[in-house]
């Protein structure tokens, strides 16, 4: 921690030292431009005085003057008079050095200029590639501390309850309690461990191989799969899936996904849960299937509806959660995961009170014989 | 018969506080259990603990900032966290707060009532009357009963760990102690980064006890061993 502070200092002072840098030298540049013209022009003055001297006092040149000093001073003209020869600066010269002491001066402040975006883009790159860094690594943390968090604490009651086994005074039916505990303890390992392994297959895109497959019967799985669960838990299901849609996903990914929805739409209900299941096709020509899981649990408050797709957002920073619910802190993550990597998206819709509507949204697919 | 110690469990996994119930049942304790900070502070008024096991984790208000609030009331009650966090700073933060033991999960069952059987033989020579209840330094001296330090510049109160602290040194005068002997007795820790709190603690009670600090008369350093305090005689 301190060491990052450290290296932030260190590039700010950096970076005030190359502006400051850079400041100085537009400023020593623009006084060296003044320099260069004042030089010039003095210079033609000092020729103008000394083609006058020499026509004062060099008897020669007095019969030809011009012929014998334009060669010599071509930067200077000069004008018979009625009272002698005139000599002037020959404005044309002067303004050229004019102009080439503005262009100059342009030259200088355009490349000043770009330089100075290039190294300030060049800095700001930096520093954004450091903080989405720090951030990931930040993220990482936090995950790696969550799933510490979550498999520490099912093994830390299985050996309680392991070296609880082991005591002779211990009662019959408290033997039993403890027995079946373990069992409960035990499948939130295996859940945990399995929730894991798919957020790394996540995390991996590369890893989902989408193929044409029919929405309708791969939640018609999944339900025959959660059928005990909903059966225990007394939840009433509802589905609605007509047959014939298609739509390009990974199957397990898509699985796992709704899984993931229907597990939370029983947990997070008062039971008896009551469960609707539902797949439409919508919007322009239908190019998208919705398959919407709805509760009619307690419903999630606005402010929480981005926060729990995040990973452990349960657990949180503080180390905070609400009371009794067991998941893994990664169902959500791995639905959005899941669907994005799919091009799909998650939607929720949900006030507290009124339960919530979960939505795996999936680009469709052409039906078969289309 | 001797009334039942009670242990107050506050801990969310019902798995977890189940099994502690079961066992320190079966040790002859009499436990109490609360699923989060606000329900033990609940329990805590209607009756006092003689210890408290402390998940950190918890719904609402952590194990640290519980753990803080009893101190802050005075309560000393020794506390025993029992927590899947196992960062040093952690660990730090516990004892900082008022903490007397650190367990991390998944713990050993029979480590975990070693540690409340420690700490209750603490809390026990803590309770009991010292030998020497009035310590003399100079023109200072601590009381070892009232948790003051009377001097020239008047009366202030020790820190139950410092109090606790100059009654081991006082308890063995003479003779130089170890650092993971002073935590041991004191703490309980076996945690390694804490040896450096008793180093700070020596330092805070010489700024105390010494008419000059830097140049300690009574609490004394003894060069890789540890630290040995000197007493006046007493009249």
């Amino acid at each position: 921690m301190r060491s990052r502070r450290l290296l932030l200092w260190l590039y700010l002072v950096f970076l005030v030292t190359i502006l400051a840098q850079a400041g100085w030298w537009l400023v020593y540049l623009r006084r060296e431009g003044e320099h260069y013209l004042n030089y010039q022009i003095q210079r033609l003055q000092t020729d103008q005085l000394h083609a006058a001297y020499l026509l004062r006092s060099v008897p020669e040149f007095q019969a030809d003057p011009e012929g014998a000093l334009a060669p010599h001073f071509p930067d200077l003209v000069f004008k018979r008079t009625a009272s002698g020869l005139d000599i002037q600066v020959d404005p044309r010269a002067e303004a050229a050095i004019r102009s080439e002491a503005s262009r100059r001066r342009r030259m200088f402040l355009w490349e000043g200029g770009f330089f100075l975006t290039l190294l300030l883009a060049g800095a700001s790159m930096v520093y954004v590639a450091y903080r989405r860094e720090q951030a990931f690594r930040r993220s990482r943390e936090l995950f790696l501390a969550g799933v510490t968090h979550e498999f520490k604490t099912p093994l830390a009651s299985l050996s309680l309850y392991g070296e609880t086994l082991e005591r002779p005074e211990l009662a019959e039916a408290q033997r039993a309690k403890i027995l079946l505990h373990m069992g409960d303890d035990l499948r939130r390992l295996r859940q945990m461990v399995e929730q894991v392994l798919a957020v790394s297959r996540a995390e991996s895109p590369t890893a989902l191989r989408p193929v044409d497959l029919d929405p309708a019967s791969l939640a018609r799985q999944v339900l025959a799969d959660l059928a005990p669960l909903f059966a225990r838990e007394g939840a009433l299901l509802t589905s609605e899936l007509p047959a014939g849609e298609w739509v390009r996903a990974d199957e397990p990914a898509l699985a796992t996904a709704l899984r993931n929805l229907l597990l939370n739409a029983i947990h997070y209900s008062p039971p008896p849960a009551r469960v609707t299941l539902s797949l439409n096709r919508e919007g322009r020509e239908g190019r998208w299937l919705r398959l919407a899981v709805r509760d009619e649990g307690p419903g999630i408050p606005r402010r929480e509806q981005k926060r729990i797709f995040q990973s452990f957002y349960r657990v949180g920073e503080a180390g905070r959660r609400p009371a009794g619910i067991h998941g893994s802190g990664l169902g959500l993550y791995l639905v959005k995961r899941n669907l994005e990597a799919m091009g799909g998206r998650v939607e929720l819709v949900s006030s507290p009170g009124a339960g919530a509507t979960f939505s795996l949204l999936l680009p469709a697919a052409r039906k078969e014989g289309d | 018969m001797a009334t039942k110690k009670r242990i107050l469990v506050v801990e969310d996994e019902e798995h977890l506080a189940e099994g502690l119930r079961i066992n320190l049942e079966l040790e002859g304790y009499e436990p109490v259990l609360a699923a989060s900070a606000e329900e033990a502070w609940r329990l805590w008024q209607r009756s006092r603990a003689d210890l408290i096991l402390l998940d950190v984790m918890l719904p609402g208000m952590d194990g640290f900032e519980f753990c803080g609030l009893l101190r802050e009331k005075g309560e000393r009650v020794p506390i025993l966290f029992l927590t899947a966090r196992d960062r040093d700073e952690d660990r730090v933060r516990g004892l900082e707060e008022g903490g007397d033991d650190y367990l991390i999960k998944p713990f050993n069952l029979r480590e975990l009532l070693a540690r409340v059987k420690g700490l209750f033989r603490r809390e026990d020579w803590v309770r009991s009357k010292p030998p020497v209840s009035l310590l003399r330094f100079g023109a200072r001296e601590v009381d070892l009963l009232a948790f003051a330090l009377r001097g020239p510049e008047g009366e202030t109160r020790l820190k139950e760990k410092e109090a606790m602290i100059l009654r081991l040194l006082a308890e063995r005068a003479g003779e130089a102690l170890d650092r993971e002997t002073i935590i041991d007795r004191i703490w309980g820790y076996d945690a390694y980064p804490s040896t450096r709190t008793v180093d700070n603690f020596i330092l805070g009670l010489r700024k105390l006890i010494e008419p000059d600090p830097a140049k300690p008369r009574y609490l004394l350093t003894v060069h890789g061993k540890g630290y040995r305090l000197l007493l006046e005689e007493a009249e």
